[in-house]
């Protein structure tokens, strides 16, 4: 019984390291509780536009001047359904630089634009903030139009210029 | 009395085997198209495979470029949601298959609408908890660079950062209306009191402050500030800006206009953009993917 109660000491280290291996080979049940799933979701989205710029030529204070319907066109290569968001500067660059009105309401050195998708509404308020869908949910192409709203008075005659985005994601 | 103690023994090398095969690493069911799937250390990656929007290239450079995936879900396996603290991370793709040299941008935004509910985050709190590792990528013709993004969590929240408030549709439409007409109405207003010096008045006092005329003054610098932040903002924002009142923003709300949202118990979103900067045109595109996440 000596005998074996030394043999069962010699082995103890043995048997801590083995105890020691097991837990440590099994971190999984610890980790899984702080794991997070990331997954993504297949398909394919593909947008052009043409053509990529307009001229809104000489403008008079207080009017609005509109592209002609569905001057422009968005090609829709995609695999799925895409949602297309239509956002601008905030500032329109020229000499006395133009505010961009969110509202889609002009005012003094205030601009602002409006969109509609081949519907001549331009119900669309183009804002420099969080993008506005010009299509939803969309499969095929887009013809799209703009319209800008001249501010109600200018301080000088610089040509101003701004920036229009059209943002494509999968619906 | 040996046996015994070898037959314990055993008994407990093998419970302790046994223990470690209970709680599995989850798995993660694919929603479609040819799963590759991924595993990193600590974070469990799910099917990976090509949402790809493409970033048109103008003029005749001829090719196009692309970015991947277009939509990536954060938290919907069951049991592995995300949580404060928890870090989240995905490569994005860029891919480069034109014959030109270009350069990206790589950008937070946040989100038009999420079509799968998710409410749009508050920009001015989880714009800081979004890193992309190269934000100015630059790729030669014919190539990919991957761009790793991350949704680092705090652990602690500030209760004003938790909490953030958005409009719905409806309440954009709503306010923007009420402005446009205060607007207008001033200006005639401005005219009759002012005479030829209608404009300069109006641009000295209309445009420091916005007088609804029917709740309350809103600064309109910060309306514009506030608008173009919408959809949300945290109350932390509200706190410190005071546009949104709470007298407004308690009508708004129980018009249904204005909802409250949390950022630890409801499922939010953002998008990450990828531009093209070489883009010479006054009409431009970009790509953006979307980042779905669901708390705990």
């Amino acid at each position: 019984m000596r005998r074996f109660i030394k043999k069962l000491v010699a082995m103890v280290p043995i048997l801590v390291v083995l105890v020691l291996l097991v837990v440590l080979a099994s971190p999984v049940s610890a980790a899984t509780t702080a794991d997070v799933a990331v997954n993504a979701t297949p398909s394919f989205v593909s947008i052009t536009n043409s053509p990529d710029n307009y001229g809104f030529g000489t403008v008079v204070a207080g009017s609005n001047v509109s592209t002609a319907q569905a001057y422009f066109t968005m090609v829709d290569g995609s695999s799925v359904n895409i949602d297309v968001a239509i956002s601008c500067n905030a500032t329109w660059a020229g000499g006395v630089t133009w505010t961009h009105d969110d509202t889609g309401t002009p005012g003094v050195d205030t601009a602002a634009l409006k969109a509609s998708p081949n519907t001549g509404a331009y119900d669309i308020i183009v804002k420099n903030g969080t993008p506005v869908n010009l299509v939803a949910n969309n499969s095929g192409n887009v013809t799209w139009e703009l319209r800008l709203y001249a501010p109600t008075s200018f301080g000088d005659g610089v040509l101003k210029t701004n920036t229009v985005t059209l943002t494509a994601t999968a619906t | 009395m040996r046996r015994i103690v070898t037959i314990t023994l055993a008994l407990y090398l093998l419970s302790l085997v046994g223990c470690a095969q209970v709680n599995p690493p989850p798995s993660i069911q694919p929603e479609g198209g040819v799963p590759q799937v991924e595993e990193q250390e600590g974070l469990q990656v799910g099917e990976y495979s090509y949402n790809i929007v493409a970033i048109p290239s103008f003029g005749t450079e001829g090719g196009q470029v692309y970015v991947g995936p277009g939509k990536i879900w954060i938290g919907y396996t069951e049991g592995m949601e995300m949580y404060p603290g928890a870090r989240a991370e995905y490569p994005i793709q860029i891919i480069n298959k034109t014959n030109k040299d270009k350069r990206f941008l790589v950008y937070f935004k946040p989100g038009a609408s999420f079509n799968e509910g998710n409410l749009i985050a508050p920009a001015d709190v989880i714009q800081s908890w979004v890193e992309v590792t190269k934000p100015n990528p630059a790729l030669p013709p014919n190539s990919t660079s991957e761009i790793l993004i991350a949704l680092d969590i705090p652990k602690e929240i500030p209760n004003d950062e938790v909490h953030f408030w958005y409009l719905t549709q409806d309440g954009i439409s709503h306010l923007i209306s009420i402005i446009s007409e205060v607007k207008s109405g001033l200006e005639e207003e401005y005219k009759a009191k002012y005479g030829d010096v209608w404009q300069g008045k109006y641009q000295d006092e209309v445009t420091q402050e916005i007088v609804t005329g029917r709740v309350h003054a809103i600064p309109s610098g910060e309306l514009l500030l506030y608008l173009g932040k919408v959809g949300s903002v945290s109350e932390r924002f509200l706190a410190t800006d005071g546009f949104l009142q709470p007298e407004l923003l308690n009508n708004l709300h129980q018009e249904g206009y204005a909802i409250r949202g949390n950022l630890t118990t409801d499922d939010w979103g953002f998008l990450i953009a990828i531009k093209d900067t070489g883009q010479t045109g006054l009409v431009q595109t970009e790509g953006a993917i979307k980042w779905l996440v669901r708390m705990r």
